[in-house]
C-alpha cells in the first residue's frame, strides 16, 4: 500500500483546484479550464482502461471474493444514494439536483469501495446515461459506445504491435487514449466506460499487449490524474448547503464501511489505493461527477462540489482514524 | 498495410462517432476526439513520407489539410476551431525549445556575425519585396488605385509581412529531424532576431497606414511596442528563472509543469498584450545560457515528449490552411513566394560576404527562412481587422503566400540541415563491440564435427540482437576448442552461423598470458576489489603487465577493424585499459565502456596499486555507464581525489587531460519478450516434465536459486536459511525442494575451487539432517548449465525465488525470475543485489542476518496470494518497461549522439538513466 502522504497529496490537489477555481483565486479560470479540457476524457479513459487490463478482476478463483464485495459496493452505493437523496430533500429550496446528485455520489462511492471496477464503471456509466436524458432511454448508447471503444481498441492493438520505437509506441498510445476518451465525450458518455472496454480488449489480447499498455497508461496516468483533481477542485462551487450535504456525503460513506465491517467481521481500512494499476479511490470517487458534469453541463456543478467535498472530508476521516497498513 | 489498416479503421471509428453524436456537439467535447485523431492520422502519414526521407512535418501538415473542413471534412470546422485551443499552447512550447536551444556560450563570438548577417539578409529582402510591390502595385488585387503615401504605407505592410518568418517552424523542424550543429544554429538565431526586427517595422508601418489610409494618429504605438518587446521578455525571464529553481530544487512531473508553464504564457500573453512567443523564447534562453544542467534535464524531457506536440500542431495548421485561397490568389501567390525566395538566396549571399560567417553552414542558411506560420498570420490578421476592404484583401494574399510556403520551407530546410552536415542521413555506423567473452563458441562435437554455440547471457544476447541489426565487427577472446578452424586469415568468422549478418573477429591469447589477465589481475584483482565480501583482493604487478599488454592487444585489434572513428562499444571490468591504448593511435575514436559490477567505494580502490591508472584509463573513454547511482557517485568521488580530475557533479562529466568524459548510471534489464515468449511456448510443459524427472520435484512447495558459482552470490548463507525454515518449520520437511543450480566457474582460482568444497558439503549436511524416508531431498543441487528455455520452465515451477548476492551489480536472474512469471511466485532479494533498487516490491534480505533472511523465507512461503499478485505485477512493469535493448539503446543513442551534438548529462536517479 502507498504511503499514507500520497493520499494526503490527493486530497491536497483537490483543495489547490478548489483555491485556484473561479470561488478563489480565480487562476484556473473558465479559459484556463478550457485549454486543459481535452486532458479530461484522456484521464478518465486511462482510469478506465487501468481497471479493464487489471486481471484480478477477472480472477475464476476470486469468484466469491468478487461476488461479496460486489454486493458489499451495491449496498453502499445504494446507501450512500438513498440517503443522500433524503438529506437533499430535507434542505429547504435545494439548489443541488438531488437525483443526478444522488446517482453520482452513490456511483462514485461504489466505484471507491472493493467492488470489482468493472461492474462499478458500468453502474457508473448507466447512472450517468440516466442523469444525461432523465430516463434510460440513453441505455442503448451505453453499448453503442462500447462498440466504438472496442474498435478503436482494435486500431490500439494494431498500432501497438506495430511500433518502430518506444516514442511511436508513446504517440499512439496518447493516440488511442485520446481517440476512447475523446469519442465517449462526444457521446456524451463517460470516457471512464470506453476506456473499461478497451481495457479489457487489450486484457484479452495476450500478455504482450496488456503490459505494454498496462506500462504506458500508467505512465501517462500519475500526472492526468493530478490534473484530473485540480480539475474537479477548480468545477466545484462551494456553498453552505454543498459543505452540508458533503458532510451527509462523508458520514454516509462512513456507515457503509461500519455496515460492512458488521456484515463481514472484518477491520475497517482504508481502500487500497494501489490494487492493481494505481488507481486512486480519490480520482475514482469524484469520476462519475465530473462526467456527469461534462455529459450534462454547469448544471450539476453543485452535485461535483458536494461528491469533491464529501470524498475530501472522507479521506480526511479515514486518514485522521483508521489504522494504515505497514509498507512492506 | 498494418497502420493503414488502424488508420481506416480510426477513420470508420471518428465518422461513426460523429454519426451517432450529431456533427456539431456542444462546449469543447469535440477536441479530443479532434485530437486523438489529428495524433495518430499525423504520425501515421509522417511516417510515410519520412521513409521517403521527407520532413514528417510535412506530413501532418498534409494530413491536417486533407482531413481538414476544405477537403475530407473528417475534422470538421468545429473540430479544427478547437485544435487552435491547443496550439496556442504548443506554439509556446515550441518557442521555449527555441529559446532552449540558443546557448551564448556555444554562439560565442559568432553571435555578433550572426546579428550582421541577420540584419543584412533582412535588408535586402524587405527592400526588393518593397520595391517589387511598388512596380507591381497596379496589378496586385489590394487597393490599385490607391494614391501614393496611402499605396506606400500598404507597400511597406505587405512587404513586412511576407519578409517575415517563422521561428516556431524553424526550431519544429530542427526539433523533429534531431539536427545538430552550426547551421541549425544559426537559422534559428536569424529568424528570432529577425522577427524581433520585423514586430517593431510592422508596428511602425501599421501606424503608418492608420495615419495615411483611415487618419488616425496612434500616439501609443511606442509604449505598446515597449510593451510588447520589453514586457514578454521580461515575464519569459522571470517565468524562465521560477522554472529552473523548481527544476533544481524539485524536478518532479516536470512534464505537466512544463505544459502548465506554456499554458501560462500563452493566457497571460493573450489577455496582457505581450508576443508569448517571445517571452517563452527568452525563458528558454534564460534557463538554458544560466542553469545549464537544467537546460539540459528540460531539454531531454521536452525531446521525450515533443513529438505528438508537434504532431498535432502541424497537423492543426494543415487543417486550418484555407486552400480555397490559394485556389482564389494561387498565380499571384505563387509569383509572390519565387521571388521570396530569390530575395531570401539573394539576402543571405550578401549577408554572408558582409558578416563573414563561414559557407560550409551559412551557404543554406536561406532554406530555414522560407518557412511563414503564426507571426505572419498574426500580421495579416491584425491588417485584416484593422482596415477592412483592402485589408482583407492583402491577408487573402498573404494566406495563400503561408500556404505555399508552409509546405515548401520544411523540405527545403531539411535538405538544407543535411547538406550542412547537421543531419545524419547515413544510417548508423557499423558497431564495434568489444567484450572478453565471445557472442558464438566453436567447439568440436563427439562425433568429429564443429558445432557453434551462442551465449546465454542476457546481455551477449541483446547484443547480438543489436549488431544483427546494426552490422559491424564483434572483438572478443577466442575460447572454443574449434574457433581457430572456422575463421578466416583475418581471424573473422561471419555469425551468427544460421544467418550472418556481423563479423566476429576472434582475438587469441596465448598461456600464460591470459591467466594473469584474466584469472589473475581481473578475477583475484578487480573482482574482489569491487565486490564487498570477505575475499582478500590480490594484485601482482606480472598480472597488472598481463593486463595491460592484453588491453593494448585488444586496442590494437580494434584499431584494425576500425573503418572510421567508432562508435565502439567495450564491456566490463576486464577490458577497462582499452581505452587509453586505442586513443593513443586513433585520438578521435568515440568509446563507451559499461561497468557490469559494482564500483567500489574511493577509500576501498585505493587497495589496487594502479587504482590512478586504472581510473585516468577508464576516462579515456567518452562515457562510462555503471549499473546503479552509488556506482556513478563512487567513481565521480575517485575520479575527484585521484587523479584529480576536475568533476562537474551536476552535468555528471569528468574533465581531464582536456578530454571530457559522461558518467552515467544505466541499469541492465532482461530480454523480457523472449523470456513471455518461452513462458508461453506450448513446448513449456514438456520442458517441466523434463526437469521434474530430472531433478526429481514432486514437493508441495519448490524454491530455485540459480547463479555461477561464485562467492558473491551467498550461497552458503542461503542454504543456512533454508535449513533453519526446516527447523523452525519442521512440517515442511518433505514438502519443500529447494534447486539450486549452481555452475562452476574460475575453478582454477583457490577462493573458487574453495566455495565450490563448502557448498558441496552443506548441501550434503543439510540433506542428512532433514531426509523423510521415501521423500526428495530438501536440496536439490544442479551444477550443468540449463538453457534459457529450460529456467524459464524452472522459474514458472518455482513458488519463490532466492537471490542472495552478497554484493552484485545488478543480478539478472531477480529480473529473469519475474519476467518469467504470471501473476504469481516472490521474489526474496538481497539489499545488496544492484536489483534491489529497482525492484522494492521483492522480500528484500540481508544475506548476513540469517534469521531475518530464514523469517524472510517463511512469509514467502505462506504469502497470500493477492499480495503475490500485487508485487508481482509491480515488478513485472518494471522488468517490462526496462528491458536489455532499451538499456543497450540507450547506451549506445548517448555514444551516437557525441558525434554531432556537445555532451551534456544531466543525472538524477532513475529519471536519468536515459542518457
Amino acid at each position: 500500500m502507498r504511503p499514507a502522504a500520497d493520499q494526503l497529496g490527493a486530497l491536497s490537489l483537490v483543495a489547490v483546484g478548489a483555491l485556484l477555481g473561479s470561488g478563489g483565486l480565480a487562476i484556473l479560470t473558465p479559459r484556463v479550464l478550457e485549454l486543459i479540457d481535452p486532458a479530461v476524457p484522456l484521464a478518465l479513459a486511462a482510469v478506465g482502461i487501468l481497471a479493464g487490463l487489471d486481471s484480478t478482476a477477472f480472477d475464476r478463483t476470486q469468484a466469491r471474493r468478487a461476488t461479496a464485495t460486489s454486493a458489499g459496493g451495491l449496498l453502499t452505493a445504494v446507501l450512500v444514494a438513498g440517503g443522500l437523496f433524503a438529506a437533499a430533500r430535507l434542505l429547504p429550496d435545494a439548489a443541488v439536483p438531488v437525483v443526478a446528485l444522488a446517482a453520482v455520489a452513490g456511483s462514485g462511492a461504489m466505484l471507491a469501495s472493493p467492488a470489482p471496477r468493472p461492474l462499478a464503471i458500468t453502474v457508473a456509466a448507466i447512472a450517468v446515461a440516466g442523469i444525461r436524458d432523465g430516463t434510460m432511454a440513453s441505455l442503448p448508447l451505453i453499448a453503442h459506445t462500447a462498440a466504438i471503444a472496442a474498435l478503436m481498441a482494435f486500431a490500439g492493438w494494431l498500432l501497438m504491435t506495430s511500433h518502430t520505437s518506444p516514442i511511436e509506441r508513446r504517440v499512439f498510445m496518447v493516440a488511442t487514449l485520446l481517440l476512447i476518451g475523446g469519442a465517449s465525450d462526444y457521446l456524451a458518455m463517460p470516457a471512464l466506460f470506453g476506456g473499461l472496454v478497451a481495457g479489457i480488449c487489450w486484457r484479452r489480447a495476450g500478455p504482450g499487449v496488456r503490459d505494454t499498455a498496462a506500462i504506458d497508461v500508467a505512465a501517462l496516468h500519475q500526472p492526468l490524474a493530478a490534473l484530473l483533481l485540480l480539475v474537479a477542485g477548480a468545477l466545484a462551487a462551494f456553498s453552505l448547503e454543498v459543505l452540508a450535504l458533503a458532510v451527509a456525503f462523508a458520514l454516509l460513506r462512513m456507515a457503509g464501511d461500519a455496515g460492512l465491517r458488521l456484515a463481514t467481521g472484518q477491520p475497517p481500512r482504508a481502500p487500497s489505493p494501489d490494487v492493481s494499476a494505481a488507481l486512486s479511490p480519490l480520482v475514482l470517487a469524484i469520476a462519475p461527477a465530473l462526467t456527469a458534469v461534462r455529459a450534462v453541463g454547469p448544471d450539476l456543478a453543485p452535485a461535483l462540489a458536494v461528491v469533491v467535498a464529501g470524498t475530501v472530508l472522507y479521506g480526511l476521516c479515514l486518514w485522521a482514524w483508521m489504522p494504515r497498513e505497514a509498507t512492506a | 498495410v498494418r497502420r493503414a489498416f488502424a488508420l481506416a479503421v480510426a477513420v470508420l471509428a471518428v465518422i461513426w462517432v460523429q454519426w451517432s453524436g450529431g456533427p456539431d456537439p456542444s462546449g469543447s467535447a469535440a477536441t479530443a476526439l479532434a485530437l486523438g485523431f489529428t495524433l495518430l492520422g499525423g504520425a501515421l502519414v509522417g511516417d510515410v513520407l519520412g521513409r521517403f526521407h521527407l520532413p514528417r512535418l510535412t506530413g501532418y501538415l498534409l494530413f491536417g489539410a486533407v482531413t481538414g473542413p476544405y477537403l475530407g471534412n473528417v475534422i470538421t470546422e468545429s473540430m479544427a476551431g478547437q485544435l487552435q485551443i491547443v496550439t496556442g499552447v504548443a506554439t509556446t512550447l515550441i518557442a521555449l525549445v527555441a529559446g532552449l536551444t540558443l546557448s551564448v556560450d556555444r554562439l560565442g563570438a559568432r553571435l555578433r556575425a550572426i546579428t550582421g548577417f541577420a540584419t543584412v539578409t533582412l535588408a535586402v529582402l524587405v527592400t526588393g519585396l518593397a520595391a517589387a510591390a511598388w512596380l507591381a502595385w497596379p496589378w496586385l488585387p489590394i487597393a490599385p488605385d490607391a494614391g501614393p503615401m496611402a499605396r506606400l504605407a500598404m507597400v511597406a505592410l505587405l512587404a513586412v509581412m511576407t519578409a517575415s518568418f517563422s521561428p516556431t517552424m524553424t526550431a519544429a523542424v530542427i526539433t523533429e529531424t534531431g539536427a545538430r550543429g552550426r547551421l541549425s544554429e544559426l537559422v534559428l538565431a536569424v529568424v528570432v532576431i529577425a522577427d524581433l526586427v520585423l514586430l517593431v517595422a510592422f508596428s511602425l508601418a501599421l501606424a503608418f497606414a492608420r495615419h495615411e489610409t483611415a487618419a488616425v494618429n496612434d500616439t501609443g504605438i511606442f509604449a505598446r511596442l515597449l510593451w510588447e518587446i520589453g514586457g514578454a521578455v521580461a515575464v519569459g525571464v522571470f517565468v524562465g528563472a521560477l522554472f529552473a529553481l523548481y527544476l533544481r530544487y524539485a524536478g518532479r512531473e516536470v512534464p505537466l509543469v512544463l505544459l502548465a508553464v506554456c499554458a501560462l504564457l500563452t493566457q497571460v500573453g493573450s489577455t496582457q498584450q505581450f508576443e508569448p512567443l517571445l517571452a517563452a523564447v527568452a525563458a528558454g534562453l534564460v534557463i538554458e545560457n544560466l542553469s545549464v544542467a537544467q537546460g539540459e534535464a528540460l531539454r531531454a524531457a521536452v525531446t521525450r515528449g515533443a513529438t505528438p506536440v508537434l504532431i498535432i500542431f502541424f497537423a492543426a495548421v494543415g487543417a486550418s490552411l484555407q486552400l480555397n485561397a490559394v485556389a482564389t490568389l494561387g498565380g499571384v501567390a505563387l509569383a509572390a513566394a519565387a521571388l521570396r525566395l530569390g530575395l531570401v538566396r539573394l539576402g543571405t549571399v550578401a549577408g554572408l560576404r558582409i558578416s563573414r560567417l563561414d559557407r560550409a553552414s551559412g551557404g543554406y542558411a536561406w532554406t530555414g527562412l522560407i518557412s511563414q506560420a503564426g507571426i505572419t498570420l498574426g500580421f495579416a490578421s491584425v491588417v485584416s481587422a484593422e482596415f477592412p476592404g483592402w485589408g482583407q484583401q492583402m491577408q487573402t494574399l498573404i494566406v495563400a503566400l503561408i500556404a505555399i510556403n508552409e509546405l515548401a520551407g520544411p523540405i527545403l530546410l531539411r535538405h538544407g540541415l543535411t547538406q550542412a552536415g547537421d543531419l545524419a542521413t547515413s544510417p548508423p555506423r557499423p558497431l564495434v563491440v568489444v567484450s572478453n567473452r565471445e557472442p558464438y563458441l566453436h567447439r568440436r562435437t563427439p562425433d568429429g564435427g564443429i558445432a557453434a554455440t551462442a551465449a546465454t547471457g542476457g546481455v551477449a544476447v541483446a547484443l547480438d540482437a543489436l549488431m544483427r541489426e546494426r552490422g559491424g565487427v564483434w572483438i572478443a577472446h577466442g575460447a572454443g576448442d574449434a574457433d581457430r578452424l572456422v575463421v578466416d586469415a583475418g581471424d573473422v568468422v561471419r555469425v551468427p552461423p544460421q544467418q550472418p549478418a556481423y563479423d566476429l573477429r576472434r582475438l587469441w591469447i596465448e598461456e600464460p598470458l591470459f591467466s594473469k589477465y584474466y584469472g589473475g589481475f581481473a578475477n583475484e584483482g578487480l573482482w574482489p576489489l569491487c565486490h564487498q565480501v570477505d575475499v582478500r583482493p590480490q594484485f601482482r604487478s606480472d598480472d597488472w603487465q598481463a593486463y595491460r599488454a592484453v588491453n593494448a592487444r585488444f586496442a590494437e585489434t580494434i584499431d584494425d577493424e576500425l573503418v572510421a572513428d567508432g562508435p565502439v562499444f567495450i564491456q566490463d571490468y576486464h577490458l577497462a585499459m582499452v581505452a587509453p591504448e586505442l586513443r593513443a593511435r586513433r585520438p578521435a575514436v568515440r568509446t563507451a565502456l559499461f561497468w557490469h559490477i559494482p564500483w567500489p567505494h574511493p577509500d576501498r580502490l585505493r587497495i589496487c596499486p594502479w587504482h590512478r591508472e586504472i581510473v585516468s584509463g577508464l576516462l579515456s573513454n567518452d562515457l562510462l555507464a555503471f549499473q546503479l547511482e552509488r556506482d556513478r557517485l563512487h567513481f565521480l568521488a575517485a575520479a575527484g581525489e585521484d587523479p584529480e580530475a576536475d568533476v562537474e557533479l551536476e552535468a555528471s562529466r569528468v574533465n581531464y587531460r582536456g578530454r571530457h568524459c559522461s558518467v552515467v548510471a544505466v541499469p541492465i534489464g532482461v530480454d523480457y519478450d523472449r523470456i513471455q515468449e518461452l513462458a508461453a511456448s506450448p513446448d513449456l510443459e514438456a520442458e517441466q516434465c523434463r526437469l521434474r524427472e530430472l531433478l526429481g520435484l514432486t514437493a508441495g512447495v519448490v524454491g530455485v536459486g540459480v547463479d555461477r558459482l561464485d562467492y558473491t552470490k551467498g550461497i552458503p548463507e542461503r542454504l543456512a536459511a533454508i535449513d533453519r525454515v526446516v527447523r523452525l518449520r519442521p512440517e515442511l520437511r518433505g514438502r519443500l525442494t529447494f534447486v539450486q543450480i549452481a555452475v562452476p566457474s574460475r575453478s582454477e582460482l583457490d577462493s573458487y575451487s574453495a566455495i565450490e568444497a563448502e557448498v558441496g558439503a552443506r548441501v550434503a549436511e543439510i540433506n542428512a539432517r532433514h531426509a523423510v524416508p521415501g521423500r526428495p531431498p530438501l536440496i536439490r543441487y544442479h551444477t550443468t548449465a540449463l538453457s534459457t528455455a529450460s529456467l524459464v520452465a524452472l522459474y514458472r515451477m518455482a513458488d519463490f525465488c532466492i537471490v542472495s548476492s552478497l554484493h552484485d551489480g545488478m543480478n539478472l536472474v531477480a529480473k529473469e525470475y519475474v519476467a518469467a512469471r504470471g501473476d504469481d511466485g516472490v521474489l526474496v532479494l538481497s539489499a545488496w543485489a544492484g536489483a534491489a533498487e529497482e525492484l522494492t516490491d521483492a522480500l528484500i534480505i540481508n544475506p548476513y542476518d540469517v534469521d531475518g533472511f530464514a523469517a524472510a523465507l517463511v512469509r514467502a512461503i505462506e504469502m497470500p496470494e493477492d499480495e503475490r499478485a500485487r508485487r508481482m505485477r509491480a515488478m513485472r512493469r518494471i522488468v517490462a518497461g526496462r528491458n536489455v535493448f532499451s538499456w543497450a539503446s540507450d547506451i549506445l543513442e548517448g555514444l551516437e549522439s557525441l558525434w554531432t551534438r556537445p555532451l551534456h548529462y544531466a543525472v538524477r536517479g532513475l529519471e536519468g538513466t536515459s542518457v
